[in-house]
Order: C-alpha cells, then structure tokens, then sequence
C-alpha cells in the first residue's frame, strides 16, 4: 500500500502541470481544467495496478484525460438535451480571452482546428514525440507529422501576417 | 532526403535528432540557420503555452484522491455489512427476530435525538470547506456568465451575488453533483453548495450549524438544497434569504 502511495504522488508531482496545462488548453476554462486533471488523477489510482510499466505513466495518463475529456462533452450533450439551442451560445470564451489567453500566439492556438491543435499541444505542451502522438491518438505517425507541420505553419503565417499589420499600423 | 522533405520534417519536428536529417544539415549553413530557426520557435512556443497552474494543485490532487478513495472504502464496508448479515439471516429466525427487535430499538433511539443532532450535510458542508481552505483567498472575479455556465447545468440561474463571485467549481457533495461557490460579501468570504434535492441527508437535523470557526444554513429547496456557509458572527439568515432569493430555476 505504502509502495502504491509513493509511485502515485511521483506521479501525480511530476505530471500534475503538464496535463493541467494541457486541460486547459482542450477546454479552455481554468475551472474544467482542474475538474478533469483531479478526474484523471482520481482514475488513475483507482487502476494504477494497470501500469507496469512506469515509462509508460505519461501516454496512460494523457489517454485517461482525453476520455475524460470525452465524457465531458457527453455530459454536456445529456444534460443540455432538453434546453433550447439558443440558450447554448458560447460567450464564456471571450471572457476567458481577456484572463488567460493574453498574447497573439496563444489566441492562434485556441483558434487552431482540433485536429491540427490535439498533435501540437501533445508535442509542445506533453513533450511527446511523434511516435508517442500518434500512439496516443490513434493516427499513423505520417498524418501526425503532417499535422504538426501544418499546425506550426499556420501559426508562423499568422505570427509573420500579425507583424506586418504592426509594422503597417506604426508606419 | 531532399530540400523540401527536409523542410517540412524540421518545421513539424524542431528537435528531430535522426542521423539522415543531421547528415543533409551538416556543411550546410543555411540548413543549419533554418534548424536554429525552427528550435527559437519551438522554445518560443513552449513558453506561449505555459498558462499559470493553480498554487498547491498537487496537493490539492492527493487530498481529493485520498478523500475520495475513502468514502468509497466506507460505502464497500457499508454494503459488505448488508451482505453478511442478509446471508446469516437466511441461516437462523431467531437471530433475524432479535436482530428486528434490535433494529427498531436502535431507529427509535435515533428518531428521539434526531432534531437536537448536526445536520450531516452541515457537517460534509463544513468538511468540504477546510477541504479547500486554500479557495477562500482568491480575490480574482469570476464572471456571472461562467457561474450561470455552470449553474445551468444543474437546472438554475442567479441574477447576481451579494457580492463577486472568486470560485466556482463542480464538487461531490456526497455522491450528488454539486457547485461550490465563494463570494465576497462584507463579512468575509462567504461558501455556497447548490446541491439538487436528491439527496437524503439534507432532511435530517437542525438547518442551522456551526463550528469554532465558520457557521452554516441550510435551505430546503423543491429543485435544489443550498447550504450557506460565513465566518463564526457574520449575519448568516441574511445572506442565506438574499442567495436563495437570486437563484432562479428553469
């Protein structure tokens, strides 16, 4: 048991920032973002026999968040089923904007797509490698790659766009 | 590997170590330039991503996992305890007759004290705000839309709070999903749960509670029970009728 607590504080010492920043960028609510990483931490004890291998620790755990995640919008779906449309307007995004995504480069990563979003933040925000990216969402390692490459491509036109918008405004 | 290849696997790839890609690099100075390029802008992003984690979340997770884990132990000793004793009653009546007549002597026992006792939601409320101590020092405003988000969830809305809302969060309260929320009012950081009325132990004991430090109020509700909690001395009854007042349900 005492064996059980040690590895699972390791493990929660060592990855807590990473998957909440992660969270928080699928989400993008600092409040979700803690609801899913206490979750994943939660499941994780419950089932940490599972893991034999502890290099494996960080792909379990990023797979454990991601159907969490999942469950989330399954929720949301079921819980919203009998209010109208209308009322489901997104306007929390704006607001969160203002606090948390300050800079031009962190509000062209919320606007990425998810497909081109889930790979880069894995990469960036995880450290994953290509191979690991393409373990964890269940692509080949070719359309991984693609993605990153397109993902960080759109951000450098966006970047190199936004720069010249600045240096056309001061002129 | 050719110029494009190259490219493309440095710009999806900043720190892509392969022996192919290094070879093609080396010699080459402007291949060399576009490697350090790709790598400032990957370390650039790196720091773009690294939004503020909330203080003393890792210990925030071990207490959540430990409290958790533990109710869970209560609820399998509880259930295990039916089990055995359904099993035992099978194999003797006269023991299931002395273990009747002990029950209703217990329930009696029980129902006499029951108004003079805490109410058990008073004493989870109070648990579960040492639980997050640590929440009642935010100062920063959490907008109403993002309460009401939450809120909605659970059926309600609240035109406003006596005061800005600092915290919100979904919690257990007891099996139910609950909203915790923190306001500030003039008397302190005040804690609200909004539970809906499914949950049992709401009905038992006074609406009122306290401990040396904070003091409560429970409010019975059609669609959900609210659970008010102030510092020791702050007008509780008042802010209690002004929170409940604003809640709407749809």
């Amino acid at each position: 048991m005492a064996e059980k607590q040690k590895r699972y504080e390791a493990l929660v010492h060592v990855y807590h920032k990473e998957l909440y920043r992660f969270a928080y960028w699928l989400s993008r609510d600092p409040h979700v973002a803690e609801d899913l990483v206490q979750e994943t931490f939660l499941r994780a004890w419950r089932s940490l026999d599972s893991l034999l291998d502890q290099k494996a620790a960080k792909p379990w755990l990023l797979t454990i968040l991601r159907r969490e995640n999942a469950r989330r919008f399954e929720r949301k779906q079921f819980d919203y089923s009998d209010v109208e449309n209308d009322t489901l307007v997104d306007e929390t995004s704006t607001s969160l904007d203002d606090t948390m995504e300050q800079t031009v480069v962190q509000r062209h990563i919320a606007q990425l797509s998810d497909e081109y979003k889930e790979p880069l933040l894995l990469q960036v925000v995880m450290g994953c490698s290509g191979e690991e990216i393409a373990n964890i969402l269940d692509l080949n390692k070719n359309t991984v790659m693609t993605r990153l490459y397109r993902a960080r491509n759109q951000l450098k036109e966006a970047l190199s766009r936004n720069d010249e918008q600045l240096k056309g405004a001061s002129k | 590997m050719d110029e494009l290849e190259f490219r493309r696997r440095i710009i999806a790839q900043p720190n892509d170590k392969s022996t192919d890609v290094s070879e093609f690099a080396k010699d080459n100075a402007e291949r060399q330039y576009f490697i350090d390029e790709m790598r400032e802008f990957d370390k650039f992003l790196q720091d773009e991503v690294k939004i503020p984690v909330p203080e003393n979340l890792a210990e925030s997770i071990l207490l959540n996992t430990s409290l958790k884990e533990k109710a869970q132990q209560e609820e399998q000793i509880g259930s295990n305890k039916v089990v055995d004793a359904r099993s035992r009653f099978k194999l003797d009546r006269v023991h299931l007759s002395l273990a009747a007549s002990f029950v209703v002597a217990i329930s009696a026992f029980f129902f006499s004290v029951e108004h003079n006792k805490i109410n058990p939601a008073g004493e989870h409320a109070l648990a579960h705000v040492y639980y997050e101590i640590n929440a009642l020092d935010k100062s920063e405003p959490i907008s109403l839309q993002t309460v009401n988000d939450k809120l909605a969830l659970l059926g309600g809305q609240i035109d406003e709070l006596p005061g800005n809302v600092t915290y919100a969060m979904f919690c257990d309260f007891e099996g139910e999903k609950g909203l915790h929320l923190i306001f500030e009012s003039d008397f302190g950081p005040m804690t609200v749960f909004i539970v809906p009325s499914q949950n049992k132990m709401f009905e038992i004991g006074s609406d009122e509670f306290h401990d040396d430090r904070f003091e409560g109020h429970i409010n019975k509700g059609p669609q959900a029970d609210t659970v008010l909690i102030a510092s020791l001395g702050a007008p509780v009854n008042m802010y209690n009728d002004k929170v409940n007042s604003a809640i709407r349900w749809l």
